[in-house]
């Protein structure tokens, strides 16, 4: 049995979806308006966020979350009515931050069936009770339940003198236990107007705050065209929670309604406060999403594979072997098809940046996790962003979030020191944790810095040692082999254990998930001054620049950010040692180079032997240099490296010094080569 | 009612013996791809293709069975498999028909160490070798 109503499992994404976006937009506001001021446009874009939660909900049968929302909604009625109403800040954001925390994670639960629904009904009755003392200093705040509900006999002003025969009005009554029935009411009435013509429903606004009591005493009320009044009753006996759907009777002769009174008794005077800032707040979202739309990954994915398929069956249609023979006859032709090659260009280029987020999103999360740590554990850390902008696959963005959460409390659980041992060790800059964003060859890299009191290498080992999970002799370790002690499974380094860090479990789970996606989690630190973990994941579906050369008759690719020099070899440069093996003399630098092969080490046929025949890519890395000899260099290239599928990895294609391949926006195939692998194996070789 | 077969497999030629795969793991068939050559690869798989924007692997069935190893002609066809963990085009002399069977109508191997799991035999009484598709990779 789901959690939420039978019927609503295809909003279910949509509904978590929504859901998430909204409390994580809270929490913006939240941090933004803690240390300063509460503005009235963020009170009413607050009021509207839970409003909006309340509602959703509910539609989803969520009652412990709804009447969360809804107390929270409250809140910020009084707030919003009332800007001089007295509060105390520091326990109302306490509440708020309860409160969204709550709701996150029942929302991120909530296709788990084996975790019960949450019940709220503590943390409700502890906002009630803010309420009441807020309310108490402003008993004007109350007006809300006095609100006018003159519904005589609303179902008659909904006719007309000049309607058709073909007019109906029917009245749907909800059953008495059903929360929210405005909300069931406006999905009923999407499903209806997608079969008839929807003319006017009473109350005719049911995103207003009073329609809920007027559906739940009056009844909601459509008035549509239809020829088959059965059918509709039918659909709208078939609405969730609907007790009764009738047809209401035509009156014989009623007076001429009058103009003006009539949409001011369906749907009572909007309040005055709300109008500027439900407008004000809608603005603001305006102002800052510039008009966003979510879409769905998937999505995003066949887009960028349908726009693939069209340059290849572009290059199809303008290359065809049947237009050969009118070569020369079809310039109109031609001059179109240069046109459409511009514009499928412009396609691909749009379709690759789509999927590109700026990093921030997954950074900004932190802040938050920052805020909770320093209210408890009283460190005072400052949280810096560096690179936010970089822009990462939405992927690499989801794949993140979770490894910086750990790193992040990491940082200021074990590694920032409390405020007195600071003092004590003279340090007088502020606590800080700084996340780092960057591009690295084609890697994305992230770093969490923070100058905190940095890792003891012999600390570790000993500990290490204690734990039984040296794997060599202690003597052997290097520095940098201590720090990465850390990550081993079952590794503390903080005796108490507290609630956001846990026992070090956290590390080597962190490191094995980045190594699942191909990334790698490093780490370096100083005593006294801090720690430093770096996180480098391929940026897999990000462009890298390339370098294209001809090995035979086919083309292959080789990262720019592999390459340091490419040149032609002279004769008098180039030596063979006794033991055959093949130098260059660099001369810029005064020394030699190995020279490799290319060809040779791939195994391949028709290719050019003669050195001062083909070109040198001088490939460099920390450790060693090679000049890697390929026939010629052809262009330039930006092109998306995607690594071999599973089955081709088998065959140790990676340890053979290929990283991947690309497909070339003519749909073509270019293998790519992976220098760094290329010059390891020289170096064991050697 | 006759006896109701309920398995579709494809039947195609290769170095003058019969194969079928089951239809289920065929995504499609195409006439011809542009191979591209991957260096350090085994010698029955020719290269890789671009289907739909990614790059499969095509293995030469004759390679990989073993059999003589001769040009491939215009009839010659890439019959696409996909297995739930893999996809890889399938090099075949000619795609000839399809061929319905039902589990009993399976002469099954003995053991499960061949790509083939069994015969099925057609009206002609021929023998086709039903090849297991997850077993190629």
């Amino acid at each position: 049995m789901a959690k939420f109503e039978a019927g609503m499992e295809a909003m279910l994404d949509m509904f978590v979806f929504e859901t998430t976006d909204l409390l994580e937009k809270l929490d913006d506001i939240l941090l933004r308006t803690e240390a300063g001021e509460l503005e009235p446009d963020d009170i009413g874009e607050i009021f509207r966020i839970m409003h909006t939660v309340k509602g959703s909900a509910a539609m989803m049968g969520l009652q412990n979350m709804s009447k969360l929302a809804h107390a929270l909604e409250d809140l910020f009625f009084i707030i919003r009515e009332d800007p001089s109403v007295k509060y105390e800040k520091a326990p109302l954001y306490e509440l708020l931050y309860e409160g969204s925390d709550c709701l996150k994670n029942e929302t991120e639960n909530i296709s788990d069936e084996s975790i019960p629904l949450s019940d709220f009904s503590a943390l409700i009755d502890r906002i009630h009770a803010f309420a009441e003392v807020m309310k108490g200093g402003a008993p004007a705040a109350a007006a809300r339940e006095e609100q006018p509900q003159e519904e005589a006999n609303g179902a008659a002003l909904l006719f007309d003198d000049k309607d058709e025969a073909d007019v109906f009005v029917f009245k749907v009554v909800y059953e008495s236990t059903c929360l929210m029935p405005e909300i069931r009411a406006m999905v009923l009435l999407n499903q209806i107007k997608a079969a008839a013509q929807v003319i006017k429903t009473l109350p005719d606004d049911l995103d207003s705050d009073d329609a809920s009591d007027a559906v739940a005493s009056d009844g909601f009320y459509i008035k549509l065209k239809t020829d088959n009044t059965d059918n509709m009753l039918d659909m709208l006996e078939a609405g969730i929670n609907v007790q009764s759907a009738q047809v209401v009777a035509r009156p014989e002769k009623k007076p001429a309604p009058k103009p003006a009174p009539a949409p001011a008794a369906v749907s009572p005077p909007p309040e005055k406060a709300p109008a500027p800032a439900k407008a004000a707040a809608a603005k603001k979202t305006d102002d800052k999403s510039g008009g966003m739309i979510s879409v769905k990954v998937e999505k995003l994915d066949r887009l960028m594979r349908l726009a693939q398929e069209i340059v290849i069956a572009q290059s199809g249609v303008l290359h065809s072997s049947d237009l050969k023979p009118f070569k020369n006859e079809l310039p109109n032709f031609y001059k179109s098809s240069r046109e459409l090659k511009k514009l499928t260009d412009e396609l691909q280029d749009m379709v690759m940046s789509v999927r590109m987020v700026p990093i921030n999103g997954a950074f900004s999360k932190m802040n938050r996790v920052i805020r909770d740590m320093n209210k408890t554990l009283g460190k005072n850390v400052t949280l810096v962003f560096e690179g936010e902008n970089t822009e990462v696959d939405k992927s690499i963005a989801d794949l993140l979030g979770d490894p910086l959460m750990h790193l992040v409390r990491n940082a200021v659980d074990h590694g920032i020191e409390m405020p007195e041992k600071r003092a004590a060790a003279g340090k007088t800059e502020p606590a800080k944790v700084i996340l780092n964003a960057h591009y690295e060859s084609n890697e994305v890299v992230v770093t969490v810095t923070d100058n905190g009191g940095g890792m003891d290498a012999q600390v570790l080992l000993s500990k290490a040692k204690k734990y039984g999970i040296l794997t060599k002799p202690e003597q052997e370790y290097t520095e940098k082999e201590c720090f990465e002690l850390i990550m081993a499974p079952g590794f503390s380094t903080n005796d108490d254990v507290t609630e956001y860090s846990g026992r070090g479990v956290g590390m080597d789970v962190v490191k094995k998930n980045l190594e699942k996606a191909g990334g790698k989690l490093l780490v370096d630190s100083k005593l006294g001054e801090g720690s430093v973990f770096t996180i480098r994941v391929p940026m897999s579906l990000t462009v890298s620049d390339c370098m294209g050369f001809m090995l035979g008759s086919q083309e292959y690719a080789v990262p720019v950010s592999e390459l340091s020099e490419i040149f032609r070899p002279l004769e008098e440069n180039i030596t063979v040692t006794p033991e055959g093996e093949e130098m260059i003399y660099l001369s810029e630098e005064k020394k030699f180079c190995r020279i490799i092969r290319l060809a040779e080490k791939f195994k391949l046929n028709g290719c050019k032997t003669d050195l001062t025949d083909g070109i040198m890519l001088l490939c460099k890395n920390a450790s060693a240099q090679a000049a890697l000899f390929a026939d010629s260099v052809t262009e330039d290239m930006q092109i998306v490296i995607k690594p071999f599928s599973a089955y081709l990895a088998r065959f140790g294609l990676k340890e053979s010094g290929f990283s991947g391949t690309s497909v070339l926006g003519d749909g073509s195939i270019i293998p790519v080569i992976d220098a760094n692998t290329i010059l390891k194996g020289a170096e064991v070789n050697g | 009612m006759a006896d109701v077969k309920e398995n579709t497999a494809v039947v195609f030629r290769c170095a003058d013996k019969l194969f079928a795969v089951e239809i289920s793991n065929i995504l499609e068939i195409r006439a011809k791809a542009d191979i591209t050559f991957i260096p350090c690869l085994p010698k029955f798989i020719s290269g890789v293709i671009n289907l739909m924007g990614d790059v499969i692997p095509v293995i030469d069935l004759r390679k990989k069975l073993g059999f003589e190893d001769t040009e491939y002609d215009e009839r010659s066809c890439f019959i696409i498999i996909k297995t739930a963990d893999d996809t890889a085009a399938l090099r075949v002399d000619r795609v000839l028909t399809s061929a319905a069977y039902s589990e009993e109508d399976i002469i099954r191997l003995p053991e499960e160490s061949s790509v083939m799991s069994g015969y099925i035999t057609d009206e002609e009484g021929r023998h086709i070798s039903l090849l297991e598709a997850q077993r190629l990779f």
